[in-house]
């Protein structure tokens, strides 16, 4: 794999053209840093089993083909290509049998962003942080020359965009990032298969959301592997929603259905709702491993920089 | 526990305000979340119950309410007594004439029946309780604040008779003060004679509560001689007095009198009077020839010994010393002063050096035309003011052409008519604060007199000279001109009192000669404190004193007790009836144990921090 950090002063300036070397973390036009975005250089996603998308690239293809990387031997049968038998072999041993090559191909990796309104709350901003770990595993997988497809969704596909492909697409990455708007309501099952109908390869799914929706995520995670798609399930968590701090008389307002609910705060209903949650969430979980996809909990609190450099490395899901 | 200001409590009024404020302010806070998909779930699964822990806004209103209530509770002064204890009693005793009637067992007057009761009150004060000591006499008096015992029986023990009227029906506002700033526990006790009007105790009742009346003697029947005075006409004198009797049923009496013309014995004659049943029997009696006092006397006994006798005093004429101040010692001003019966004129140039010796001999000194640097002291008649030596303000002449407007009450003006008096011009005075105007001509003043610093000052801004440089008049040679200067000389330099009422202080004239004594018929001589013109008597009992008056020599005073009913006196104001005046806060300065209103203060402003610093913290 070559450094990316061969490009010189261009991919520097990429950086800090698009994040600023001293932004600040909380300025919502900062995804990147050019620090961290150095870093990304040396990852790669893991997807082993994942289906590539038949251009060049860096990922070993399941297929063989015309190669300079020597892959295997097999004992030659009739119909196979003259040109590919091993005359070394045949010198040596007086049997023929052909050289089979391993084919380098890229991977199509499809980034999934929430944008729903229950996205857009929390602090950290729950949407902000999911366009800031979208840019980075966009970012690992231009810097490994595979081809990145961005969906936006909420009630259904906001907008689907060309793939791109290159470390030079970073800086277009990072401006489709930053132009996400927080939208409506969620309706999980109808965008992701809205989605997939539109977009045929293989590849990987990295799917970020907070999934606070009634239903639809057997259907969703359904409709990715159903479509080829190696899924990553990334659960966006607010430190409020695991462990809310009310008290006193409230009315709750649902900021993206605007529904109310008029509740006094206890200790024993916050027990309650903690209970809830954590049932809720391993609901989520236990869904995501039924679907066969992999499913990464992660909490706002925690930095977009630890989440890449190490939760999800050591989740296995980057190299 | 009592509350001193029970007003106070008023304050907790305020509590259900707050409490609605608070019921007004009461709502659902509202908070954004993300989703209510999880809330929902839990309240399916769980009803909502009421919250166990009470929300912030009840906490800050019961810390509101509890501050509230330790400050209005701050405000009713409570104090931690025990039941039954630290009481304050008012001990008020009547010390009037009345009290002196000795109709008690062994023949003890009331006021010894009333010092005995009150020491019986002291004697059973409890630890704490406080009595206040008042005199009820003539002239009120608080003797004494105390929770001691030996203190409140000293102060008791100075409680003496006094031979002056009664000053129960003024005594209400006094009361009512000391009742008010003792507290809840106060309770007033009063002892009155026996006879005080019906109206007066019950006005007393609605002004003071809780009071105790306690009436000592045995019977308000009474006989008394009043009024007893002397009127001479013609070199003859006859005495008049009023004979009472307050009993219900007719009595006879025997009238002594006794009549001393100072040369030989006394002489002495009776009269057999019946007197009506509750009623005033007017009585006269010629007195011969020479007789200098005259003392009435109802043989017998009664209670009330102290107004079974009077005495008067014969008028005599009394002989005035005048010195005129003037250039002009022919003037129509001399020539008149001369003629007035009975005074001694002494006539000065203007520019006389006053002495001691001259000014200490007279009793008026009338200014014509001049104006001296310094004042002689003593009464004042200025003529025609040349300056006012400090006593008024004069400016230029002014016209005193205008119509006439004079003061016909006033003593200077009597049998005086100025109808025909022509005022060319007269001395424009600003009249002093001191002073009123009895004559003046469209508002130019032309006559004032007044009272200052004890000496009358009569003042005539013109000159009663038709032939006068300045200010001339025709006022001499009018037939008032006399007569006025007549009435100045009597108004201006009063003959000496022959009468006062006892038991009352009062003041009599003197002249500055000499130090005023006075000495009853037996005892001792004792000098009056005197300011010069005026002498202060101190109360008399009943009888006939000698007193030196200075100038006019030694003289004569009667002293005479007044009866304390009166069936012939007017009906005086409907006390029961008036609206009780506002009382006078006096505050005693006695003790008042354990009082709470310091610590429920600063409880209060410790739970009002507490509020703030929770409502701080909450927000």
């Amino acid at each position: 794999m070559k450094n990316l950090a061969s490009l010189g002063g261009r991919w520097r300036s990429i950086g800090a053209l698009l994040t600023g070397d001293t932004a600040a973390p909380d300025d919502p036009n900062v995804l990147l840093d050019s620090a961290f975005l150095r870093r990304l250089e040396s990852l790669q996603l893991n997807a082993p089993h994942a289906a590539t998308a038949g251009l060049a690239g860096e990922h070993a293809s399941r297929r063989k083909a015309h190669s300079v990387e020597f892959a295997d031997h097999r004992n030659y049968a009739p119909g196979d290509d003259f040109r590919l038998i091993d005359w070394n072999v045949y010198a040596r041993l007086g049997e023929l049998c052909l050289k089979l090559t391993q084919a380098r191909e890229n991977l199509a990796v499809h980034l999934l962003i929430d944008c729903s309104a229950s996205m857009d709350w929390g602090h950290p901003n729950k949407l902000l942080y999911a366009k800031r770990v979208a840019a980075a595993l966009g970012a690992v997988a231009l810097a490994s020359y595979d081809s990145v497809h961005l969906g936006i969704f909420s009630d259904d596909v906001h907008g689907v965009l060309p793939p791109l492909r290159g470390r030079n697409a970073v800086g277009a990455l990072l401006g489709h990032l930053r132009a996400i708007q927080p939208g409506a309501s969620t309706d999980l099952a109808r965008s992701i298969s809205s989605y997939c109908s539109q977009r045929s390869r293989r590849g990987v799914a990295v799917l970020v959301s907070d999934f606070l929706t009634p239903g639809g995520q057997v259907e969703a995670l359904s409709y990715l592997g159903r479509s080829g798609l190696r899924t990553m399930a990334l659960h966006i968590i607010d430190a409020q929603e695991e462990r809310p701090r009310l008290n006193g008389l409230l009315e709750l307002r649902d900021c993206e259905t605007g529904e109310l609910l008029k509740v006094g705060i206890t200790p024993d209903l916050l027990r309650r709702y903690e209970a809830q949650f954590q049932s809720w969430s391993d609901e989520v979980a236990s869904t995501c491993r039924t679907q066969r996809a992999q499913y990464v909990r992660v909490s706002t609190v925690v930095p977009p920089q630890t989440l890449i450099l190490q939760t999800l490395r050591h989740d296995g899901l980057l190299r | 526990m009592s509350l001193l200001a029970p007003a106070g409590l008023a304050t907790l009024l305020l509590l259900p305000v707050i409490v609605v404020m608070h019921l007004w302010r009461v709502r659902y806070r509202r908070h954004d979340l993300s989703s209510t998909l999880l809330w929902s779930r839990v309240l399916t699964e769980t009803p909502l119950r009421r919250p166990r822990r009470l929300p912030t806004r009840f906490i800050l209103l019961a810390l509101q309410l509890a501050a509230l209530c330790c400050g209005g509770l701050a405000l009713a002064r409570p104090a931690w007594v025990a039941a039954g204890q630290h009481r304050h009693l008012v001990a008020a005793v009547d010390t009037s004439l009345a009290m002196s009637a000795a109709d008690g067992p062994h023949r003890r007057t009331r006021l010894n029946q009333a010092v005995g009761d009150v020491q019986t009150l002291i004697d059973h004060l409890s630890p704490g309780d406080t009595m206040t000591l008042v005199d009820l006499g003539t002239e009120p008096r608080v003797l004494v604040t105390s929770d001691d015992g030996a203190a409140l029986s000293r102060a008791l023990a100075q409680l003496h008779q006094g031979y002056g009227p009664s000053s129960l029906a003024n005594d209400g506002a006094l009361l009512a003060g000391l009742t008010t700033s003792g507290g809840a526990r106060t309770v007033a006790d009063i002892f009155v004679p026996i006879g005080t009007a019906g109206p007066v105790v019950r006005a007393l009742r609605v002004q003071v509560a809780p009071l105790a009346v306690h009436t000592l003697g045995a019977s308000a029947a009474d006989r008394a001689v009043a009024n007893l005075s002397v009127a001479c006409e013609g070199g003859r004198c006859e005495a008049f007095a009023r004979l009472i009797n307050t009993a219900a049923s007719p009595i006879g009496v025997r009238v002594s009198v006794t009549v001393d013309d100072g040369r030989g014995p006394p002489q002495q004659g009776t009269r057999e009077v019946t007197l009506a049943a509750a009623s005033s029997t007017p009585i006269g009696l010629p007195l011969p020839r020479g007789a200098r006092t005259v003392q009435l006397r109802l043989d017998g006994h009664d209670a009330l010994t102290a107004d079974d006798a009077a005495w008067a005093v014969v008028p005599t004429p009394v002989r005035r010393h005048v010195l005129l101040v003037t250039n002009d010692a022919a003037s129509p001003l001399a020539l008149a002063l001369r003629a007035i019966p009975n005074v001694t004129l002494t006539t000065v140039a203007d520019d006389t050096t006053y002495n001691d010796g001259m000014t200490q001999r007279v009793d008026l000194t009338v200014l014509d035309n001049t104006g001296p640097d310094i004042q002689p002291p003593g009464n004042l008649l200025v003529v025609n003011p040349a300056n006012g030596a400090g006593l008024f303000t004069l400016g230029g002449a002014v016209s005193g052409s205008g119509s006439l407007t004079a003061d016909a009450a006033d003593p200077l003006l009597a049998g005086v008519d100025l109808s025909s008096l022509v005022v060319s011009t007269a001395t424009r005075v600003r009249v002093p604060p001191w002073a009123h105007i009895v004559v003046d001509a469209d508002g130019v003043p032309l006559l004032f007199s007044g009272v200052v610093g004890g000496r009358r000052v009569a003042v005539l801004t013109f000159d009663p000279r038709a032939a006068a440089t300045s200010n001339a008049s025709n006022f001499s040679s009018l037939l008032a001109f006399p007569t006025f200067l007549q009435g100045a000389v009597t108004t201006l330099a009063p003959a000496p009192s022959l009468a006062v009422p006892t038991g009352a202080r009062a003041a009599i004239a003197v002249g500055r000669q000499g130090a005023p004594w006075l000495q009853a018929q037996t005892g001792r001589a004792q000098a009056l404190p005197s300011s010069g013109d005026v002498a202060a008597l101190p109360p008399l009992r009943a009888g006939l004193y000698t007193y030196n008056g200075g100038a006019g020599g030694v003289g004569q005073l009667a002293a005479n007790a007044m009866p304390p009913t009166d069936p012939g006196a007017p009906p005086g104001p409907d006390v029961a009836s008036a609206a009780p005046p506002a009382p006078t806060v006096i505050a005693p300065a006695f003790l008042t144990p354990l009082e709470g209103w310091a610590v429920l203060a600063l409880l209060g402003l410790f739970v009002l921090g507490a509020e703030w610093w929770y409502y701080v913290r909450r927000t």
